[in-house]
């Protein structure tokens, strides 16, 4: 059995011993399901499922047989919103995660790499980015851009890449220096080959952990973007969306209509983030088998 | 930098400070006053001028200019922040400690726990919770920073309050006014605690490992065979030196806290830079998003220069180097 594919098994026997990682899988698998069965689950409103269906009723009302979790402003029906709202935010999470950490990676394991005028201007543009907070800077470029989800999608990923290209900057530059790429230099390799065939599948260890965790982060900032207003459109059923239209009801004693997506959204990000923050023991070289 | 090129972006810059029906010769006189009309990098030169004098533009929503805004807004926010920074600092530190001497017994466990779900949790929503279970069903902790009667009772024109720093804690107490100052805690109890959970999580954790990592080390068994306690060995050799990455790890939820004073302030309506900011970016008062994130920038930086300086004066190694 090549080495890659041992390291992998015992990387998944390792999870199976954490309850909390096995917590976590559970979790993102339910709600990966409940994204693959939405119209099964809540029958999809014509003519955009994405829309949350309405009456005319304005007042929130209370759970029952026909609402499961009870309506929100005009009637909108919140058990639908928390089941279709699933797969909105798997669609944010992934998008963003998957197109910052190719930039990111990328350009920060080249910055790494070759050094030189190239670190240097990727250096500073990072630094440009970090300096500011990630929701602060995404709820700024949200709103020069115009309230839509693409353009959400798009700020996130303009606020997300540097971190990518900061950690894989830092291990590029500490894998260089090892051993075997020396030897692979001495045999002839050129360096793109260097690059991926031995310098990034090294590095890629913390960057997998930090991902794992951005899957869950990413749907938090966009919740708390489109709470703010500057997120998905009136009525897309997007969970950070749905609190903010129940959210003045609250004090009037009708929790409902904020309450089961926020739920949602704790449930969803607590999973990536269990799963995360057990990957970071786990993936420790230093404290896999002695 | 970063404000500068979002400011350009978008469209028009004149739209927000014109109106559809002024006549055109008002909008070109307000082109020229902006230097909208000039070349770029003038305008850009310009921009930079007028941050170093301490202008940056006309905030619409509220109707004065936005460092006058900030400075209005500032002490409202300072005192969320500053409590819920401590408070976060603290129990950080104390649970970081004892998850480290307690390792993998019930309380590293449970405090990873509470750190873990404290930094999963969508801070509106939590808020919105326990507004509602402490504010509609127990009737106390409202929202704002005082409760309207007694602002109107104590507060000038009706009260003799003088304001002297903002904070109404501190103020009151300067005012010898306890009644104030009960209500002002009662008010920020909810938002502190809710600010301050997110922020447990990493400082928690750094200090954790932290304090791991000094308890193996060599000096810790010299003491211990010196014949010191066991606790004063944990609490004076130990800790101050693990304390040294927590505090730069303070300082980066830093980030995490000026995020989460956003959101905070729009939920229970506190008169902050945050909910300021909020209201900025649904309106798209581009004067006024632009001052908060240069604000934020510039806050966040400074922190972290700080910070950097703190470590190099803690650590006696770099110090003696």
């Amino acid at each position: 059995m090549t080495p890659r594919l041992k390291e992998l098994k015992f990387t998944f026997y390792r999870i199976k011993q954490s309850p909390l990682a096995v917590l976590g899988v559970i979790i993102i698998t339910a709600f990966i399901v409940i994204a693959i069965f939405a119209p099964y689950l809540a029958p999809p409103n014509e003519p955009d499922p994405y829309l949350l269906p309405k009456t005319w009723i304005t007042e929130p009302q209370p759970p029952d047989a026909q609402y499961p979790m009870g309506t929100g402003v005009y009637g909108t029906d919140i058990y639908y919103g928390v089941i279709w709202g699933t797969r909105i935010s798997l669609r944010i999470a992934f998008t963003v995660v998957a197109f910052s950490a190719l930039i990111g990676v990328f350009l920060g394991s080249i910055a790494g790499y070759f050094g030189g005028k190239i670190d240097y201007i990727v250096m500073r543009l990072t630094d440009m980015f970090l300096a500011i907070p990630s929701l602060l800077l995404a709820m700024g470029i949200t709103s020069f851009l115009g309230r839509n989800l693409i353009n959400m999608i798009n700020a996130l990923i303009i606020v997300w890449w540097p971190r990518y290209a900061r950690y894989s900057r830092s291990e590029v530059l500490s894998v260089k220096e090892e051993g075997y790429i020396q030897s692979a230099k001495a045999v002839g390799c050129t360096n793109w080959q260097i690059l991926f065939r031995h310098v990034l599948p090294n590095s890629i260890y913390p960057i997998l952990i930090v991902t794992t965790m951005d899957l869950g982060m990413v749907v938090l900032v966009a919740a708390g973007l489109s709470f703010l207003g500057l997120g998905a459109e009136q009525f897309t059923a997007e969970w950070g969306n749905m609190i903010s239209m129940g959210r003045d009801w609250v004090i009037w004693g009708k929790w409902w209509a904020s309450f089961f997506p926020g739920l949602a959204i704790f449930l969803f990000v607590l999973g990536w983030n269990l799963l995360g923050d057990a990957f970071r023991d786990i993936l420790d070289p230093r404290l896999r088998r002695a | 930098m970063i404000t500068f090129t979002l400011s350009r972006t978008a469209g028009d810059p004149v739209a927000i400070y014109t109106d559809p029906q002024m006549s055109a010769e008002q909008i070109e006189k307000i082109r020229d006053m902006y230097h909208f009309n000039d070349p770029i990098y003038v305008q850009y030169f310009y921009y930079l001028q007028g941050i170093f004098r301490g202008d940056l533009g006309y905030s619409v929503i509220m109707g004065i200019p936005v460092s006058e805004v900030i400075i209005r807004l500032f002490p409202a926010t300072i005192e969320l922040a500053m409590y819920s920074w401590s408070l976060a600092f603290v129990v950080g530190v104390i649970l970081g400690t004892k998850s480290a001497v307690g390792k993998d017994k019930v309380i590293d466990h449970s405090s990873r726990v509470i750190a873990i779900t404290g930094y999963s949790m969508p801070t509106f929503w939590l808020g919105l919770v326990l507004l509602f279970i402490f504010y509609f069903w127990f009737g106390i902790l409202g929202p704002g920073r005082l409760d309207n009667l007694i602002y109107h009772t104590h507060f000038p024109p009706l009260g003799s309050f003088r304001t002297y720093t903002g904070l109404y804690t501190i103020d009151a107490i300067l005012n010898l006014d306890w009644i104030v100052f009960f209500d002002a805690v009662k008010h920020l109890i909810l938002p502190v605690v809710i600010l301050a959970w997110g922020n447990l999580a990493i400082i928690t954790r750094i200090m954790r490992s932290s304090m791991l990592e000094v308890l193996g080390k060599e000096f810790i068994k010299t003491a211990k065979a010196k014949g010191l306690s066991d606790k004063s060995v944990i609490n004076e050799h130990a800790r101050k030196n693990a304390l040294i990455p927590t505090i730069t790890a303070a300082g980066l939820s830093f980030a995490f806290l000026l995020s989460g004073v956003v959101m905070i302030e729009e939920i229970f309506n506190w008169p902050g830079l945050g909910s300021w900011a909020a209201r900025s970016a649904i309106s798209l008062d581009h004067a006024g998003i632009l001052g908060f994130v240069l604000l934020v920038g510039a806050i966040y930086s400074f922190s972290n220069l700080v910070v950097d300086v703190l470590y190099v004066y803690l650590d006696p190694r770099i110090r003696l180097n």
